[in-house]
């Protein structure tokens, strides 16, 4: 019976065909790291965001008076709401930091070579879209550190020369943060940038699909396949790559657990203690730090004097993440087989990353200064020069077979 | 059966004896040959007769991929024909000289007229969509001036009103303050405030309408924090010779008490001064007189 009614409809609508093909029997190659799991659990993670973001906007006011009264409720009224918000909230950090390692296991990994460039240009599409859609959530609680992270974001637009001004007024809909730019954020937070977000990752997926995932060792499993034009390096996704995956799945679901009941703030770092406390348009809190996800970025943006070039630094600095297809001449993907100053850069690079993240969460000093200028130069060096060094040095043979 | 390890060689055949060649070809190729995976027979047992067969058909699959189809060596070709593989392309290019072909350039006309005309409608039905975005006539209503009374404030004093609630400060200078403003110049960026639009330029050292307040806007000129009031002169942690004025906590910038701005801060330029004008000792700010 069932299967005649799955028959039926895959005559119609060839979903077995698509499952099998996408999913059960999808080729993956057979030996990877645990660098590769990242990208199932964003999927996961991004699933979680919907569905708690969905529990957290019922409950939720998006009006100026409302909506700092309604995360108390959420937190102290409402049954369980504590869990839903702290779910949600550490689901973004989280998000973030498998974002940036499965971003990182690019790089390492040559996850951009051809013909994977529009994997890569879709995944950091969805990198910029997460960076709007977390800034965009964080200002809707209404805290201190909303209004004011908020206020600097949105005055970055000012620094753009003739429009900036009447662009502000017309980014916030009024002459301050009030509750016209809250509820415009939140049907950009809920509503507009979901759905962009769902379209970019089922792009950024069916691409990968078309070109086959990469491995660390950078082999093309397709030159040797069989028959049926199955690479001999490969297996099913399902069950070798899903079953695998559980244990990972398992220690992540514990770490994410014992943040969000134990660590929710994070130190901090993930909630903002200055959020605690309901925006006031006339007293700047003391320190202002923006969460740990945008902090390198932000440390660029202080890193130059002007605001219109720390505007452009920042936003080259999210710009460069796309054209690495095209700086890496490396004749191999993987790191394993790079030479040695690819081997030096990604270090400088991730020295430098880090560094900037610091930074950007601690107040300015003058050695803070020269050190974020330094490392905002390392970290366009690590790009700028990609071309140079990749061509440069001698890289290893890469084996045949993975 | 063994495990071959050769490149895109496998075996098949009704007893798995026989070598195949296999392998994915590029968009290019597979446009001429008419397939994406090249899997043939190499009609051979012997393993070294089927991997020169190999390297003849992976060099004329690599001449396809690098030279126009009819630029191709015979030896290449032979190799292909041999082995059953037809260029499409050829045919084709034959083919087409005999087909009505349409006429491109007026189609091309068409095609942009409509898209014009379209993008016209898009513009037009942008147009709320973009306005609703600017502030309401509600919003507009309640950001309008706001009135002050600055007669009870002491000397020495800084109160902060709200006009869009943004803080507007006002200072009340005692006379030494102001004389003591001259000293700070050599350290300004812009003392004359020449870089920015000053509403009351060169009328009073307070930059205001008054000689005796200044009313500045308390929004940092880098990135919109709000600088505090450090009147005393003392040594700062950020200046060991601080004469007095704002300092901004999130980037360090620094201000004199009329909120001119320090040279080798990060805000570009000295405070705003907000359209404003006194009645006796009635202040409106958000306004012209």
């Amino acid at each position: 019976m069932v299967t005649k009614v799955l028959n039926w409809i895959n005559y119609r609508l060839p979903i077995v065909n698509t499952f099998e093909r996408h999913l059960s029997k999808h080729p993956v190659p057979k030996k990877v790291n645990f660098w590769y799991l990242f990208g199932a659990l964003a999927s996961i993670v991004l699933i979680l965001q919907i569905v708690t973001g969905i529990w957290l906007m019922m409950p939720y006011s998006n009006t100026e008076e409302g909506a700092f009264a309604s995360i108390e409720y959420i937190m102290r009224d409402v049954d369980y709401g504590w869990i839903i918000r702290y779910m949600h909230t550490t689901g973004a950090s989280m998000f973030f930091a498998i974002v940036y390692l499965h971003m990182f296991r690019g790089l390492l990994y040559g996850s951009y070579k051809k013909p994977k460039e529009l994997v890569w240009i879709f995944g950091a599409t969805i990198y910029l879209v997460m960076m709007a859609e977390g800034f965009l959530g964080y200002v809707l609680p209404y805290g201190q550190m909303s209004y004011w992270g908020a206020q600097v974001i949105i005055s970055l637009f000012g620094a753009i020369p003739y429009i900036g001004e009447s662009l502000e007024v017309w980014v916030r809909g009024d002459y301050y943060i009030s509750g016209i730019t809250i509820s415009r954020f939140f049907a950009l937070h809920v509503v507009a940038l979901p759905l962009i977000l769902i379209a970019l990752v089922f792009l950024h997926l069916v691409a990968l699909h078309e070109v086959g995932a990469g491995n660390p060792e950078g082999v093309d499993i397709e030159e040797f396949v069989d028959e049926d034009g199955v690479p001999l390096d490969s297996v099913p996704f399902f069950p070798y790559k899903v079953l695998s995956a559980m244990p990972a799945i398992g220690v992540f679901g514990l770490v994410f657990c014992i943040i969000m009941f134990f660590f929710p703030e994070g130190g901090g770092y993930f909630l903002e203690l200055a959020n605690f406390e309901e925006a006031n348009p006339l007293v700047t809190p003391e320190h202002i730090a923006p969460v740990w996800y945008y902090a390198p970025y932000y440390t660029m943006l202080r890193a130059v004097p002007d605001p219109l070039g720390g505007l452009i630094v920042m936003a080259a600095a999210v710009a460069i993440i796309f054209i690495v297809p095209w700086l890496d001449r490396s004749n191999v993907a993987s790191i394993r087989y790079k030479g040695i100053l690819s081997k030096i850069a990604i270090v400088m690079f991730v020295v430098s990353f880090i560094t900037l993240g610091y930074l950007g969460t601690v107040t300015v000093t003058e050695t803070g200064k020269i050190m974020s200028i330094i490392c905002t130069v390392m970290y366009f060096a690590f790009f700028l020069l990609m071309p140079i060094y990749t061509s440069i040095e001698k890289t290893y043979e890469v084996p045949e077979r993975l | 059966m063994t495990e071959i390890t050769e490149k895109y060689l496998t075996l098949r055949g009704a007893n798995n004896d026989i070598y195949f060649f296999q392998k994915r070809v590029s968009e290019k190729v597979a446009d001429i040959i008419g397939t994406s995976f090249v899997k043939i027979s190499l009609r051979t047992k012997n393993l070294s007769e089927a991997i020169s067969t190999r390297d003849d058909l992976l060099d004329a699959l690599n001449e396809l991929e690098n030279c126009d189809t009819l630029e191709i060596s015979d030896n290449s070709r032979r190799t292909m024909d041999s082995l059953g593989i037809s260029l499409l392309n050829e045919n084709e290019h034959k083919n087409s000289q005999k087909t009505n072909e349409p006429d491109q350039g007026r189609r091309k006309v068409l095609i942009g007229l409509t898209a014009g005309v379209a993008a016209a409608g898009v513009a037009f039905a942008a147009t709320p969509f973009v306005t609703t975005w600017n502030p309401s006539a509600r919003a507009k209503a309640i950001g309008s001036a706001v009135k002050v009374d600055v007669s009870k404030m002491m000397v020495g004093q800084q109160i902060q009103v709200s006009w869009r609630k943004q803080p507007i400060l006002i200072i009340r200078h005692s006379s030494s303050a102001l004389s003591g403003l001259a000293s700070v110049t050599s350290k300004l960026a812009d003392p004359n405030s020449d870089s920015i639009d000053e509403p009351y330029k060169n009328i009073n050292a307070t930059r205001s309408l008054s000689t005796e307040y200044s009313v500045l806007s308390g929004v940092c000129t880098h990135l919109g924090c709000s600088p505090k009031y450090y009147p005393e002169v003392e040594p700062k942690p950020w200046d060991s010779s601080w004469a007095g004025g704002f300092f901004c906590p999130c980037h360090g910038s620094m201000f004199d008490l009329v909120g001119r701005v320090y040279k080798g801060v990060p805000a570009p330029t000295n405070l705003t001064v907000p359209p404003h004008f006194f009645e006796g000792s009635i202040l409106t700010i958000g306004e012209e007189a």
